[in-house]
């Protein structure tokens, strides 16, 4: 493999020597000027976040030079350009011919105190001359220095697959030319040469047609790629690039590559040795600030397989590093990457660092990207610090303002990294406040819009998110779509896989659950509840759903066991003001569950304090709706009855069905409480508004697939029906209670078979 | 010239069992050489019989699993190792704790010759290892004549000892040992001993190329070679020998292109023999018929490197650039590392003018192999052109040391000097490359320039002449201008006019004269002689004579000559302003008459 030139990069200096020489028409300039800066420029300057478009392949073949060059007419009446580009690739007949061309080429570039007092007819007027800092007059200079510094062998190597490249013509230059393609005094007066040009050559055994230029860039394409988005290549460009590689002179990078795929297919074994290799390889050519950043890498590799205080080790020792080499760039990722940590792994994070520390570094990183004038470290500390807000329960307000100046900055820096986590932060924040549908858009914006330029696990959040939004509607069908759609994306990403995987059991256990099929629920729960998990969301939902599974299957002091561990673990990391005021809800349904009001009464209370002060609405809620019920049972009708309608008609918009239902049968059961003590007309009006609600209520759980719920609502129309005397409607309404319990138990049957 | 039956199983045979002895005992060139003209012979009927038991075939027999370890440590290149097999160990040194004593080994006549000659050789190549990994880089600072080879001594004489005691009993050392001998005393720079045993080596094993061309090495002039031709018995090799030196020393006379067809005609195949041919050619500064020769080399043994870097310098003066990257091609593809290919590909940079890569190419071949003359030279000239001077001076004095015939590097040590004006000591290398080459007038041009700026015009006058001499092929040695217009043919005008205007130093202006007008005779054509050579035409130099010649005329008073020759300077064109104003000057003085 040679350094620098390949065959193409000759047919592009044959093009490059064609446009200099004025052979060009003028309207095939353009054509060819593109053709040839498309491969050639250099591509430090493509700096852009969308490159929709892939980096154009390097490599040419000589079909894609004729084919450029065909439609063009020549300088020479009667023949398309095409002639002269097949003239031009012919009359290279030997090594020595290839070595003239390179020299020719210095004529084409622009000596400063040239003078051109030719007449204006000359040849040489017509010569198109570059400068030497113009992107031909860099790409000439490179190729003549790479071709000066070349050693007879690769020059020998250079002309084998030079004539491989342009071997498909010979037959169409000889058909043009009327002559033998190869000609002058190399091929005529020699047997033995055929030696040289035959024996030893076959065209479809030539080297290689890429150079370690063309390698690295391609591979530096492929390591954007992967950081950018934490996906691996697929199958056959991976095959591609082993190829590519498989060669002595591969640059250094190939082994940084195999590190990102095989830290991404879960292989620890073989990033850890890869990345060791990489920066073994580095050293001799690298200075040492290589050092710091493959500490970073191998800190984020321990932690993705759950070596945690290996990895706080070298992070510790990565700050440091950093600190010495006064690297401010590696000192910020470092620091924000502990930042993340300490979000992320709470648990694991809290003994290594002091308490507080959290914060000030937090302010420091602030600080020091703002004097490095480092926008997107600044922003993507601006965002920790608005979830920091949000987690502890903190202003929302604050939340939203610091969020509107990462937007700021994003557009202003065009920070594309950035997009995608505020739109998520967003999403997150309006769900807290309730509004559900545009949670949902902020989660689609996410993953339709923000998907090119957002790693992929973050679009798969968001995808999980929009499910399970999707599932709290009962719109299950729309989820199960969104969830299959994005399997492919985590073909081979072994975490991510995980992540969707557990994610789609959680949303068919609460779908169970739900649906009241203990049985099968009990089997989802069991393979949940064994399989380790490293994210916190993903911890609480299981333990949640544990607690639900619970209560379900009227395991109550099981039930209550699991939400004190649950509670006194979330005190001791300092979680989530959400997970903490959820768990108090289910201590409060419990309570109520089994009898003691009073007590489930004080939680929800305190639950309802908590969710308001933190602005989580669809808490404070189902809080309000919960000691609605308790007022109901403790027969204050007219209290229940108030705070239930104070809530119900914002609940509608939070999008959770479940809920809806549960508040409309409460303002059922107030209603019918009511209905108890008034006399005539009012009672009767109460009962309409109890058929009412009860309706709703039934409207809301059919939609989820409760029927439970849905019985009890027929049930208790039922009992309407006799109590205003309509016996034909209490009848009608008997069969259907038999008919949907039926229904009900065959459904329920088919489904346990279909888990089992 | 051809060849009874008999004669010819006899060459085969001899051939044959000097291919057996050569690679037998490790000398893989001569086994390589004599297999090469083994089957250059012309098509006929195979007869070739198993070689005769050697007198001491039972010793043979007897340590044959020793000398099969010794010879595949050998060939494996463990020299050390393999010449432990059978060399006694030097008594150890006096030890403070008693040792184990080791079983003694026997001593070195009671070993088979092949076992010595192995053993010895064994050690001698294990020690020029060592010197060349002593020596370090090309060039450096330990690279050169002062690093010898330490066993050499040791070697010599042992070798000494046991030739001797083997005479003294009536037999000898097989040929072989005899050779070895000589390349030791060779190397010790004691070259008549060394000739002597070459020569008797030569006498009991004339199929071993490696004698002859060690005597090739040993033999300085046409003297000498008459010497140890006289010595020699009349036979085939000594023959080829003949031609060879004559090739080597660069005699390229009738005779030795005669010598040379009686010896193709027996082997008509022969890639040696023909390349003998083309070298010959070369000499005589024939290059297109040496190019040919080479081609036809080439196209029957494609794959045969040795004297492919002749042919390199061949079109390198040519100027077959094309060719020359071709050849190169051909031969990176066959080795990258023989030092033939490098020089190939070194020649190749050299004529694009890159002299930094031929330089680099250079040194690798001679990395690759300290002796190979034509690459020292070559990176003198290297040098000589990227103005490092005491670079290019060592590597002449290098290719020198390796081969003091080579005259081209004698003269580029002159062209050395001269660079750095230190005139008297160009004369010196001047001179050695003069006689080396009596008949190339370049050399006798370059020892008149030194002659004359040294201030030795007469010397100076005589080189000169001499170099016209050479320059027309003639073996009478002019005296006079007279006397060179009388010998005919074709002169070169510029040393003409460089004789001319030293006998004007000298004061001589009639001879001055003479030879001015002999440049000026120069512009046309001989039609009288046999070998119709044509005039040179008009040339800077031939104008300044003639400017010369109208000033003389002038002077003298011969105004109408004078008159002439300033018409005839005014139409060539040169030197226009000053024949006019001559003739202005002329005219005045004729009408002032």
């Amino acid at each position: 493999m040679t350094r620098y030139l390949t065959p193409s990069k000759v047919g592009l200096l044959v093009l490059v020597s064609m446009y200099g020489d004025g052979d060009l028409c003028n309207h095939a300039i353009r054509k060819f000027l593109k053709f040839i800066t498309l491969r050639v420029a250099n591509s430090s300057t493509r700096t852009s976040a969308f490159k929709s478009t892939d980096p154009a392949d390097p490599t040419v073949t000589v079909e894609e030079l004729l084919q450029l060059a065909s439609p063009y007419a020549s300088p020479l009446p009667g023949r398309s350009l095409d002639y002269f580009v097949l003239k031009k690739l012919w009359s290279i007949t030997s090594i020595h011919s290839l070595h003239e061309f390179f020299d020719s080429l210095q004529g084409l570039l622009f000596k400063s105190g040239d003078r051109r007092n030719e007449s204006p007819n000359s040849k040489a007027t017509r010569r198109i001359l570059f400068l030497d800092v113009s992107p031909l007059g860099l790409f000439i200079r490179r190729a003549r220095v790479e071709h000066d510094r070349m050693q007879f062998e690769d020059v020998i190597k250079l002309w084998n697959a030079f004539r491989a490249f342009r071997a498909p013509t010979e037959k169409a230059w000889m058909e043009l030319s009327g002559k033998p393609a190869l000609q002058g005094e190399v091929a005529v007066d020699e047997a033995w040469t055929q030696y040289t040009y035959l024996g030893n050559f076959e065209p479809n055994k030539a080297e290689t047609t890429n150079s370690v230029e063309d390698v690295e860039k391609s591979l530096e394409f492929q390591l954007d790629r992967l950081q950018r988005y934490g996906i691996r290549a697929p199958y056959e460009v991976r095959e591609r690039l082993k190829r590519l590689t498989l060669v002595p002179s591969a640059p250094t990078l190939t082994f940084f590559v195999k590190f990102y795929d095989a830290w991404k297919a879960g292989d620890f074994t073989s990033a850890h040795e890869n990345l060791h290799r990489y920066f073994d390889y580095t050293m001799q050519t690298g200075a040492k600030s290589n050092y710091q950043y493959a500490l970073l890498h191998k800190s984020m590799l321990q932690v993705d397989f759950g070596r945690f205080s290996e990895a706080i080790k070298v992070l510790n020792e990565t700050i440091a590093m950093a600190r010495e080499n006064q690297d401010a760039e590696c000192l910020n990722l470092s620091l924000s990457w502990q930042n993340h940590l300490l979000r992320a792994y709470p648990k694991h994070m809290a003994a290594m660092f002091m308490a507080g520390s959290e914060k000030e570094s937090l302010y420091f990183l602030k600080m020091k990207a703002k004097e490095g004038k480092l926008w997107s470290i600044l922003s993507s500390s601006l965002l920790n610090e608005a979830k920091i807000l949000l987690s502890s329960g903190g202003g929302v307000p604050t939340a939203i303002s610091l969020l509107s100046e990462v937007s700021k900055l994003n557009t202003q820096h065009h920070i594309v990294g950035n997009w995608n986590s505020h739109a998520m932060t967003l999403s997150t924040i309006m769900g807290r406040l309730g509004l559900a549908s545009l949670t949902q858009s902020y989660c689609e914006l996410s993953f339709h819009g923000y998907s090119a330029c957002a790693a992929t696990d973050e679009t798969l959040r968001a995808v999980c998110l929009s499910a399970s939004l999707a599932n709290c509607e009962g719109d299950y069908e729309k989820s199960e779509q969104l969830l299959s759609n994005v399997d492919g994306n985590v073909t081979g990403l072994m975490k991510l896989n995980q992540f969707l995987h557990t994610y789609k059991d959680l949303l068919k256990l609460k779908r169970l659950l739900h649906n009241n099929d203990i049985q099968a629920a009990y089997r989802i729960m069991a393979e949940l509840n064994v399989r380790p998990y490293q994210d916190t969301d993903i911890q609480f939902h299981v333990a949640i759903l544990n607690i639900e599974y619970l209560c379900k299957s009227s395991n109550f002091p099981q039930a209550y066991e699991a939400i004190e561990d649950l509670g006194h673990k979330l005190q001791e990391e300092d979680g989530d003001v959400f997970q903490r005021v959820t768990v108090l809800l289910q201590k409060a349904h419990l309570f109520e569950a089994v009898g003691r009001p009073a007590q489930g009464f004080t939680v929800a209370l305190r639950a309802a304090n908590s969710a308001y002060r933190a602005r989580l609405l669809p808490s404070l809620w189902e809080a309000v709706g919960l000691m609605a019920k308790i007022h109901s049972s403790l027969e204050q009708f007219e209290a229940a009855r108030r705070l239930l309608e104070a809530v119900l008609p914002q609940t509608l918009t939070g999008g959770d069905a479940h809920l809806c239902a549960q508040l409309y049968m409460y303002l059922g059961d107030a209603f019918m409480g009511l209905a108890g003590t008034q006399q005539g007309d009012a009672r009767i009006a109460s009962l309409s508004k109890v058929e009412h609600s009860i309706d709703r209520a039934q409207a809301y759980s059919a939609k989820l697939g409760d029927s439970k719920t849905e019985l009890e609502g027929i049930a208790k129309k039922m009992l309407v029906a006799e109590v205003l005397g309509q016996h034909g409607q209490t009848e009608e309404r008997a069969n259907e209670y038999i008919r949907l319990h039926v229904k009900h138990s065959r459904l329920l049957k088919t489904a346990s078979a279909q888990v089992a | 010239m051809s060849l009874t039956p008999t004669q010819r199983a006899d060459l085969e045979r001899n051939l044959a069992h000097a291919v057996t002895g050569c690679s037998e005992r490790g000398l893989y060139h001569g086994a390589k050489w004599a297999a090469e003209l083994l089957n250059s012979l012309p098509e006929g009927e195979h007869s070739i019989t198993d070689p005769p038991p050697a007198p001491d075939a039972h010793l043979e027999r007897r340590e044959l699993p020793r000398f099969l370890l010794a010879k595949a440590l050998f060939d494996s290149r463990e020299y050390d190792r393999a010449a432990a097999v059978f060399l006694p160990r030097p008594p150890p040194p006096p030890a403070p704790h008693p040792v184990p004593p080791t079983p003694p080994q026997p001593p070195l006549s009671a070993l088979s010759k092949k076992a010595v000659f192995l053993a010895l050789y064994a050690k001698y190549l294990a020690g020029e290892k060592r010197k060349d990994e002593e020596s370090e880089m090309v060039l450096g600072p330990a690279d050169g004549p002062l690093t010898p080879n330490k066993d050499l001594v040791m070697l010599s004489n042992t070798l000494e000892g046991l030739l001797t005691s083997y005479y003294a009993a009536g037999s000898n050392g097989d040929g072989w040992l005899e050779y070895l001998y000589g390349v030791f005393l060779a190397k010790g720079k004691n070259e008549t001993q060394a000739k002597e045993w070459l020569i008797k080596s030569a006498r009991l094993r004339p199929f071993h190329w490696g004698v002859w061309q060690e005597l090739t090495a040993l033999t300085a002039n046409a003297e000498e070679l008459q010497q140890s031709i006289a010595a020699l018995p009349e036979n085939v090799m000594t023959f080829i020998f003949h031609v060879f030196a004559n090739q080597e020393q660069m005699r390229f006379n009738a005779h030795v292109h005669t010598a040379l067809t009686q010896l193709l005609a027996l082997f008509p195949q022969s890639p040696f023999l023909k390349s003998q041919r083309a070298l010959l050619y070369y000499h005589s500064n024939d290059y297109e018929e040496a190019a040919a020769v080479f081609n036809d080399i080439l196209r029957s043994n494609p794959f045969r490197l040795d004297s492919l870097d002749c042919y390199s310098n061949v079109l390198y003066v040519l100027g077959h650039r094309a060719k020359l990257s071709n050849i190169a091609q051909c031969a990176a593809l066959i080795d990258k590392f023989r030092p033939e290919t490098c020089c190939i590909i070194g020649n190749y940079y050299s004529i694009m003018s890159e002299h930094e890569k031929a330089v680099m190419y250079f040194r690798r071949a001679l990395t690759l192999d300290r002796t190979f003359l034509s690459a020292w030279t070559l990176m003198g000239l290297e040098y000589i052109e990227m103005k490092n001077t005491h670079a290019a001076l060592e590597a002449y004095r290098r290719a020198v040391d390796v081969n003091r015939r080579d005259y081209r590097a004698w003269y580029g040590m002159g062209q050395i000097y001269e660079i750095l004006e230190m005139h008297a000591y160009g004369l010196y290398y001047y001179q050695r490359a003069a006689a080396l080459r009596p008949f190339d007038p370049k050399m006798w041009m370059a020892v008149g320039a030194s002659f004359a700026r040294g201030g030795k015009l007469s010397n100076a006058i005589r080189a000169y002449k001499r170099a016209l001499v050479a320059g027309s092929y003639q073996k009478k040695m002019g005296g006079s201008a007279a006397e060179l217009r009388a010998s005919g043919g074709a002169l070169d005008p510029d040393t003409l006019y460089e004789v001319a205007k030293l006998y004007e130093r000298v004061g001589d202006r009639r001879e001055a004269r003479a030879f001015m007008e002999l440049v000026i005779a120069q512009e046309e054509s001989h039609p009288t002689d046999n070998d119709a050579t044509f005039g040179v035409g008009v040339t800077p130099n031939t104008s300044k004579a003639r400017m010369w010649l109208a000033k003389f005329h002038y002077a003298a008073g011969d105004y109408n000559a004078a008159n002439e020759l300033a018409t005839q300077l005014c139409q060539d064109g040169f030197d226009v302003e000053e024949a006019k104003a001559l003739q202005r000057d002329i005219r005045a003085r004729i009408e002032a008459m």
